[in-house]
């Protein structure tokens, strides 16, 4: 009897699972397979030439050794700071500009957004270029003035705080395009019974900009979580994961396994771990606006 | 019906998808396994002069990797003529040149496909981790061709387990490359030699006191240093190891490293970051690499860079070209002080062929072939000795007359040493010194935790190629 409904149902959308079923079939392949591919290649050692069955001492490496340890720090260190400073800034900003003339808006949108369309790669040559204590342009004007030169990518305190100010120079166009697209598309009358009611901006903030833009804070969450887990040119192009590790992250550290020290098992252990982590933050983030949507029920 | 056929298709792709996705890897790869097995045969009975009869029935075509600092023209050369040689057999050469900072990426991308090479061209010490994880032909038969013209350390460096795993085709001695214009131009003419070609011998006291301290007051308020030091990566690592020597110390003994147990090491060091926070290099070495200061020394904005004689030789080819403004560029030698008295050192590269084990025998073949009759050659061979230093006797007195630069360097033979120390696993140790440098360099250790560090952690990788090297344990 179920198995009638099943056919039923099924001949009743064939053209809905034919449309979709090129999608379906290509995440398969490219998406579905390596996720699989990468954590069979995670329980072997192929470092010696042939593949031997380690089970899980990748992981067990990655889990013993410091510098691993210090990847995964830095990488959730770099999440649980550059993500809710973009949501946070991403809100205030658009929040400041979206219900001005549209001119203005165009004009801030613009400027915010030229560091997203920019290559990461010109991005970092552009702040190595200014930050350079031998060459950069900070020096060039500390030496003009006769003061003394400050080599903030060298320094063991600063390297990674100035990291974090980096990626969210260069993400914050992102999240203010979004959130201005979303907050134009609320309803003007909110936004004028809140006026009228003597709201301050604080208060269109708090009760009709923040609650009523969510599906776009879960998707900036969803994707610069799972963007910053995979910073690598910064790191590449500024420090090269130092001074001493101090700015590795797990996926600096994947490509530096892969394809530096021939350790393709251990860099796919990093690459699970990678993708568990960012499954956790995903699914973390929609229990509690689920949780949220509960309650206001 | 067409419904049922596209609900067959789209089920039979699951299913294929699925069952792909179940897929083990393989137990043993073909490249490795056959390298091992080919390294013991040969072992147990070294080949005979090849035959025509046993080469492989063409068209068969190879590729030739390298990141050899040479004249292309050097390797297209020698390509064609033994494309032209090989024409009846129909073997082709094709030719993929790159930078040594993409050797490793390109060399694990390859492994990991399968995409090997049958033949590279490289700096021996690199070669030597490939050799440990299998992917080299033992080549003893064919080095010892030519072995009573090749020179003894030449040859002898590219022993493992008494077997040879590639021919040498250039050395080349590294240490430093100074601008002698910009020397006489801060007074120091003295220290600059009257021939061009001799490698110049200064002294710790006289770079620490006089030199360094000189061209630093002619730099001053310019963006311009005088000598480079560079911890950012592993590229051109081997200048800050000729440094860690400078006051006698030892990097390695008996295959093993003790740069933190040696006293002397660990002063070098500590002398090293003095000058740096004295103003007497570049203050960015944390974040500075060997490539980036190469650059910035063709520009003349340093006086002092590291150098090898291949890196010579392009500079002043560049200069003759007009893609540099051309200046006065000489070698000098690294200064050591060790026992009481004043040396100098300097670090040999070897470079030539390998014949990578890439699970195709056709190629492998045409790969050694290839190198027989590079070593047969006299013209190729030269060309490639020119490039640097000549690795065989019977090059250099043929050149000599022509290259007065060859003569100076052989008067450094005795100064020169092997930076790797012959362990295994060395190109993997260099993943723990730059590291520690970054700490000793940013203050955030002292030079002596951050050597014995290093130590520890480059022990625990020779440990690991000693315990599961397949030449020394095939």
């Amino acid at each position: 009897m179920e198995v009638f409904s099943i056919n039923k149902t099924l001949k009743k959308n064939w053209q809905a699972y034919l449309f979709t079923a090129p999608f379906v079939v290509l995440s398969a392949v490219f998406m579905v397979y390596p996720i699989f591919g990468g954590f069979v290649n995670s329980l072997y050692n192929s470092k010696w030439g042939s593949n031997v069955f380690v089970g899980f001492a990748n992981y067990a490496k990655i889990f013993s050794k410091d510098i691993y340890l210090l990847s995964i720090r830095n990488s959730l260190f770099l999440v649980a700071t550059v993500v809710p400073l973009l949501i946070v800034f991403g809100l205030l900003i658009a929040g400041s500009i979206f219900d001005k003339v549209p001119a203005y808006v165009s004009g801030v949108r613009i400027c915010l957004y030229i560091p997203v369309i920019i290559s990461m790669v010109v991005m970092s040559i552009i702040w190595r270029f200014i930050l350079d204590s031998q060459t950069g342009l900070i020096r060039y004007f500390t030496m003009q003035l006769g003061l003394e030169s400050v080599d903030v990518l060298s320094n063991i305190k600063w390297t990674l705080i100035l990291l974090v100010f980096i990626l969210f120079t260069m993400n914050i166009g992102q999240c203010v395009l979004l959130y201005v697209a979303d907050m134009i598309g609320i309803s003007k009358e909110l936004i004028e019974a809140c006026r009228i009611d003597g709201g301050s901006r604080w208060h269109m903030f708090r009760y009709i900009l923040i609650p009523l833009t969510k599906p776009t804070t879960v998707f900036v969450f969803i994707t610069q979580a799972s963007a910053t887990l995979k910073t690598f040119i910064v790191i590449q192009l500024l420090t090269k994961g130092g001074p001493n590790f101090k700015t590795t992250t797990m996926m600096f550290l994947l490509y530096q396994e892969a394809f530096e020290n021939s350790n393709t098992g251990v860099a796919s252990a990093i690459g699970v771990l990678m993708f568990l982590i960012s499954l956790l933050l995903v699914t973390f983030r929609f229990i509690s606006l689920r949780r949220e949507e509960n309650k206001a029920k | 019906m067409i419904k049922r056929i596209l609900s067959l298709v789209l089920a039979c792709g699951f299913v294929v998808t699925l069952a792909a996705c179940a897929a083990v890897p393989e137990e043993s790869s073909e490249p490795a396994a056959s390298g091992s097995e080919a390294a013991a045969a040969e072992t147990a009975a070294p080949e005979t002069e090849q035959t025509e009869s046993q080469l492989p029935a063409g068209p068969v075509e190879i590729e030739l990797w390298t990141d050899m600092t040479i004249d292309e023209t050097v390797l297209t050369n020698a390509i064609e003529k033994f494309e032209a040689a090989y024409a009846d057999q129909g073997y082709t050469i094709k030719l993929n040149k790159f930078a040594g900072s993409e050797r490793n990426k390109l060399i694990s991308a390859a492994i990991e496909t399968k995409t090997l090479p049958a033949l590279l061209l490289s700096a021996w010490f690199t070669t030597a981790d490939y050799v440990h994880q299998g992917l080299v032909e033992n080549i003893t038969d064919l080095a010892d061709t030519v072995k009573d013209d090749m020179y003894a350390s030449v040859y002898n460096t590219t022993l493992i387990n008494g077997n040879s795993y590639m021919v040498g085709l250039y050395q080349s001695y590294n240490g430093l490359l100074y601008n002698a214009d910009l020397f006489k131009a801060a007074g120091l003419g003295q220290y600059v030699p009257d021939n061009e070609y001799e490698v110049a011998k200064w002294t710790v006291s006289d770079m620490e006191n006089v030199i360094l301290p000189t061209l630093a007051q002619q730099f001053a308020g310019t963006q311009n240093y005088p000598m480079a030091f560079f911890a950012a990566d592993s590229q051109a690592d081997t200048f800050m190891l000729n440094w860690l020597t400078m006051l006698g110390g030892k990097l390695w003994d008996n295959g093993y490293s003790i740069a933190g147990d040696d006293e002397n090491t660990v002063a070098a060091l500590e002398k090293m970051i003095s000058w740096t926070n004295a103003g007497l290099t570049n203050s960015n070495v944390v974040t500075k690499s060997g490539t980036e200061v190469g650059g910035e020394f063709k520009n003349q904005m340093s006086a002092i860079v590291n150098g090898q004689i291949t890196n010579y030789t392009s500079n002043l080819a560049a200069m003759e070209k007009g893609d540099i403004e051309k200046f006065d560029m000489r070698i000098a030698a690294i200064p050591v002080y060790a026992d009481g008295k004043d040396t100098c050192t300097m670090a040999n590269y070897v470079y030539g062929a390998a014949v990578i084990n890439n699970g195709n025998d056709d190629q492998i073949a045409v790969a050694k072939e290839f190198v027989r009759w590079l070593l047969s050659d006299t013209e190729t061979l030269t060309a490639f000795g020119l490039n640097a230093l000549p690795c065989y006797q019977s090059v250099l007195s043929a050149t000599e007359a022509d290259h007065p630069l060859f003569t100076e360097m052989a008067k450094m033979e005795p100064y020169v040493w092997d930076f790797t120390g012959g362990v295994p696993g060395y190109v993997s140790t260099r993943a723990y010194l730059f590291p520690e440098l970054q700490a000793a360099f940013s203050g955030e250790k002292t030079a002596a935790q951050a050597l014995s560090d290093y130590e520890a952690n480059a022990n625990e990788v020779i440990q690991d190629y000693m315990d599961n090297s397949l030449v020394l344990n095939g």
